[in-house]
């Protein structure tokens, strides 16, 4: 996927996330990827892009307050550590978006439109 | 523009992979939305917008932020010092508890309805099916049904529903402007949202605090206990009056009195007698669901209040520290309301409350010790059906029952268990073996509109007579209010609604015929014969749960097994000894370490020693013993050799208390265990025959072989658990403060917090350390009122923020912080104010 694409991608996950919740990452996935199905292992880059976007916000989140001590506690909760439990919120929508991708491909792989460029 | 192949995707996506991905999507779709046993929501959990982690940006106070309250009569300022506590500035009385409510809600939503529901038996709507069988108890007991009826029976247009309204709407005000992000941690892990505040929920916390404070089921293990010993045993282990004298209206003594009587030989208990009172476990834990025998738990509130005549600057010092269970968020909340010319008063609030049941303003400052008198009786009911009654016999005529129909739901409403509550008109009965058992309980009647009206009138008394005439009328769960007052007076009263039983029938501590009314309570005592004090002699006051009167001044029924006054002696024994008292001996007094309890119990395991012969580890035992400073402290490395050795000598003594139970049961249990002032008054019996240990026939064991083999025993199982004497024995190794969070999750809790203090003293840390002091506080009465006080948590409920338990370090070294207690708004600023919260009228 091109960088540009992939910043493309990123935004809109990050804002449907923002706007709308979690679910919103297997839905961009899955339209970006009805829309972009010729392209070789996009669904790599689909599953990436969603967790780049969760990484931003998290990142954006540790502007406002201590993102360490939610690590923390949620990773005690969970239990899988404090690293861990950033590892599982970015894995998370990489799964949700990697799979919404492959379905989406396989589900209209005979439809032979593509994006136009 | 390269173009590759159309059917690029579908060579690289085969079928099998597709399904795969399928059935992994479908998968992160649902645990993404929906619990998966203990594992929450996991999209709703780790959203990073809307999920747990946007509670990092709610972890501090905002410098400023507007909020709308509907109702509001003007804008009110709430100010937030450096220690988060919101000093609320409002218009009028209603809308400080309006703001109250608000800021509550916002820093403690969770524990509010959580309190709400397990009254309700709602739990499980909340919490799923785990929590039914606490649903069925609480609905069992009639703790809502009673708080629904007293609120019912509230005028609308009363001083105490305004208040409740008010501060409903402050909760409700929050709920509605809430977004996502707010949602607290807890409703996210169980896949919650909040429900509306109601205003009753305010009564049902008064009913669960009488449900802590005022709860007990004596005579069911009286019963028991008498089935086993016999009465004459019965009556001197555990007594209506306390063999130890340190009463809390003082008689005039200047030490404690012993009143030691000879404890009669245990009767052989009649099997058949025992086996129908050991059917009334059942009773016992339908009615509470408390372990059967709690035996002495390390609870043990304290106040006390000086006169100026004894203290250094010539002010009257007060000195407060409830003790209750331990838990996070911690049960209080500080807050301060000011409203001009009405309203100045800071303390601790409850949640879900809008008064402050402890705590100062200008004039006068009061705190309160829980008395314990007895005010729950129970009866044997006869009804005409033994599984399905539908009347009862009172008086030889068949009386209907009141039905309630109980279901505990899931949290989709789905019926999860449907029980039928029997009512007789003393209040709900349980089916316990044979026979079916009422009980009268003044928590059941006690109306929440007195307990609002006593507390307010104490947040706006001017002085200790003014605060003790508002709260006269206080029903219950019943306490020992403390006052002081700048005027230099000092005053206390055991408050409550207290019965007056029939003096033919049985006397409060003993199972009642239920089919005559002559057995019912006949009334209530007047105020003038509650157990109280006003500037006596002797220059102080103290409580600590004691036995409030001296039964040589006032020989009526007042209630039964008074906790061991051992705190009260060594507070007292404090105070006479000081003269010129500082407002920070109050506080190191507060986490004294030494026990009155040592030195009898100690005295009598060295005296033991005399003439025995000789056993290496007792001989250990009585070498660390004698160089033990008979202290508490962190650093102590006897004080756990001597709370072995105790546990061991109880373990030893009592034998004749344990029954076997039931088949399920591997080992036998001890049905009651006396107190340790009765072990204390069996010490002065050394050939009692509750000393011969029943499993040696061939021996009768008096009280020093039994001191020798409890303290060698002790030495060993210390060595054994712990190694040889060394640092491994320090106190704060081995006694902690375990404060769990309330859905008990190790992550949220704070455990093994090392403490000073031990069984006895004014701050006991000992068993299973969830209980402790739940507020620490002093007050000096001088021109200008200063206070001090802590307690164990933080403001916020959010695990996230540094608000959670921040005054944890200090409460665990027993140092108090400044209370700050500004006249005006303004005087709050630069360091010592955090945040800034306007609310003005408006919104839904």
């Amino acid at each position: 996927m091109r960088p540009m694409r992939f910043a493309l991608l990123t935004t809109a996950m990050t804002a449907g996330t923002m706007a709308a919740g979690w679910w919103t990452v297997a839905v961009i996935a899955a339209g970006w990827s009805l829309l972009t199905r010729s392209e070789r292992a996009h669904h790599i880059s689909v599953a990436t892009s969603a967790a780049f976007s969760w990484a931003l916000l998290l990142g954006v989140m540790s502007l406002r307050g201590p993102v360490a001590r939610v690590s923390e506690i949620l990773g005690g909760i969970i239990p899988v550590g404090t690293l861990g439990i950033f590892a599982v919120t970015l894995l998370f929508p990489a799964l949700l978006a990697g799979s919404a991708s492959v379905v989406t491909s396989a589900l209209f792989r005979r439809l032979p439109a593509d994006l136009p460029r | 523009m390269t173009r590759r192949g159309s059917t690029a995707s579908s060579t690289t996506t085969s079928t099998g992979t597709a399904l795969l991905a399928g059935g992994l999507l479908l998968g992160l779709l649902w645990v993404g939305a929906r619990a998966t046993g203990p594992i929450p929501p996991l999209g709703r959990l780790l959203d990073p917008v809307h999920g747990a982690w946007a509670l990092a940006a709610r972890a501090n106070l905002p410098a400023t932020e507007s909020h709308t309250i509907p109702g509001l009569s003007a804008a009110v300022d709430v100010r937030f010092d450096d220690r988060s506590v919101p000093h609320i500035f409002a218009p009028t009385v209603a809308d400080a508890y309006r703001a109250l409510g608000w800021v509550h809600a916002r820093d403690r939503l969770f524990q509010m309805e959580l309190q709400a529901r397990a009254v309700e038996g709602t739990l499980a709507e909340l919490a799923g099916p785990r929590t039914k069988e606490l649903d069925r108890e609480a609905r069992a007991i009639g703790l809502a049904w009673g708080a629904e009826k007293t609120f019912a029976a509230l005028d609308p247009q009363s001083p105490a529903a305004r208040a409740i309204n008010a501060y409903a709407e402050g909760v409700n005000a929050y709920i509605a402007q809430m977004s996502p992000g707010d949602l607290p941690l807890e409703y996210r892990l169980l896949g919650a949202t909040p429900q509306p505040w109601k205003p009753v929920y305010t009564a049902y916390l008064q009913a669960r605090m009488g449900l802590t404070l005022a709860y007990s089921d004596g005579e069911l293990r009286r019963e028991q206990v008498q089935a086993l010993i016999g009465k004459a045993a019965t009556a001197v282990l555990f007594p209506v009056d306390a063999p130890l004298q340190e009463p809390i209206q003082p008689n005039g003594q200047h030490a404690t009195r012993a009143d030691w009587q000879r404890i009669p030989a245990p009767q052989p208990a009649s099997a058949e007698k025992l086996a129908q009172a050991l059917e009334l476990d059942g009773a016992i834990a339908k009615f509470a669901s408390l372990p059967r025998d709690a035996g002495e738990i390390a609870v043990g509130s304290n106040n006390w209040a000086v006169a100026p005549s004894r203290t250094a600057a010539g002010h009257a010092l007060l000195s407060g520290d409830p003790h209750l269970a331990l838990s996070l968020p911690s049960i209080w909340y500080e807050a301060h309301l000011v409203v001009p010319d009405t309203l100045d008063s800071y303390g601790v609030t409850l949640l879900g409350s809008p008064l402050i049941p402890i705590g100062f303003n200008r004039n006068v400052a009061w705190t309160a010790t829980n008395t314990g008198a007895d005010v729950a009786d129970y009866y044997v009911e006869t009804v005409d059906n033994a599984t399905h009654p539908t009347s009862y016999t009172l008086d030889g005529a068949w009386k209907p029952l009141l039905v309630r129909i109980e279901t505990v739901r899931g949290p989709h409403g789905e019926p999860l268990a449907t029980d039928t509550i029997y009512h007789t008109h003393r209040g709900p009965m349980v089916h316990s073996g044979a026979r079916w058992i009422s009980r009268r309980w003044t928590i059941l009647d006690a109306s929440v509109a007195t307990a609002l009206s006593a507390f307010g009138q104490a947040n706006h008394a001017a002085s200790v007579s003014d605060l003790m005439r508002g709260i006269a009328t206080y029903e219950g769960p019943a306490q020992n209010f403390l006052a002081a007052d700048r005027g230099g007076h000092i005053g206390i009263r055991s408050t409550a609604k207290y019965p007056i039983r029939p003096a033919t029938a049985a006397r409060g501590d003993a199972l009642a015929d239920g089919s005559s009314s002559a057995n019912d309570w006949q009334g209530w005592w007047p105020v003038s014969d509650f157990p109280q004090s006003f500037d006596p002699a002797q220059g102080y006051l103290a409580s600590a749960n004691q036995q409030p009167k001296d039964p040589k001044i006032d020989g009526r029924y007042f209630g039964w097994d008074w906790p061991a006054p051992w705190r009260a002696m060594r507070i007292n024994a404090l105070l006479r000894a000081d003269s010129v008292v500082t407002p920070d001996a109050m506080r190191r007094y507060q986490t004294d370490p030494r026990s009155a309890e040592t030195d009898i119990f100690v005295d009598a395991f060295l005296a033991s020693a005399a003439g025995s012969p000789a056993n290496p580890s007792f001989e250990q035992g009585i070498r660390h013993l004698r160089k033990w400073d008979r202290t508490f402290t962190k650093d102590n490395e006897q004080a756990v050799l001597f709370e072995t050795a105790l546990d061991e000598l109880t373990r030893r003594t009592w034998d004749e208390l344990s029954v076997t139970g039931a088949p399920s049961e591997d080992r036998p249990r001890r049905v009651a265990t006396p107190n340790s002032m009765i072990l204390a008054e069996l010490l002065q019996d050394p050939k009692n025959p509750w000393w011969d240990n029943r499993s040696t026939p061939t021996v009768v064991e008096d009280r020093d072989m039994i001191l020798r083999a409890a303290l060698a025993a002790a030495y060993d199982r210390t060595v054994k658990t712990l190694g040889n004497p060394g640092p491994a024995w320090r106190w704060d190794r081995n006694r902690f403060a375990n404060i769990y969070h309330l859905l008990r999750l190790p992550a949220l809790s704070r455990l093994r917090i090392p403490m000073q203090g031990g069984p006895g003293t004014l701050s006991p840390s000992a068993g299973d350390g969830t209980h402790g002091a739940s507020w620490r506080m002093v007050v000096e009465l001088g021109p200008e009122v200063r206070a001090w006080g802590t307690y164990p948590g933080g403001q916020s409920g959010n695990p996230m923020s540094a608000r959670y338990a921040d005054r944890l370090p200090q409460w665990a070294s027993g140092t108090l912080d400044t209370l700050r207690f500004p006249h005006t708004a303004a005087e709050l600023r630069g360091a010592t104010l955090s945040s800034v919260l306007t609310f003005t009228p408006g919104g839904r």
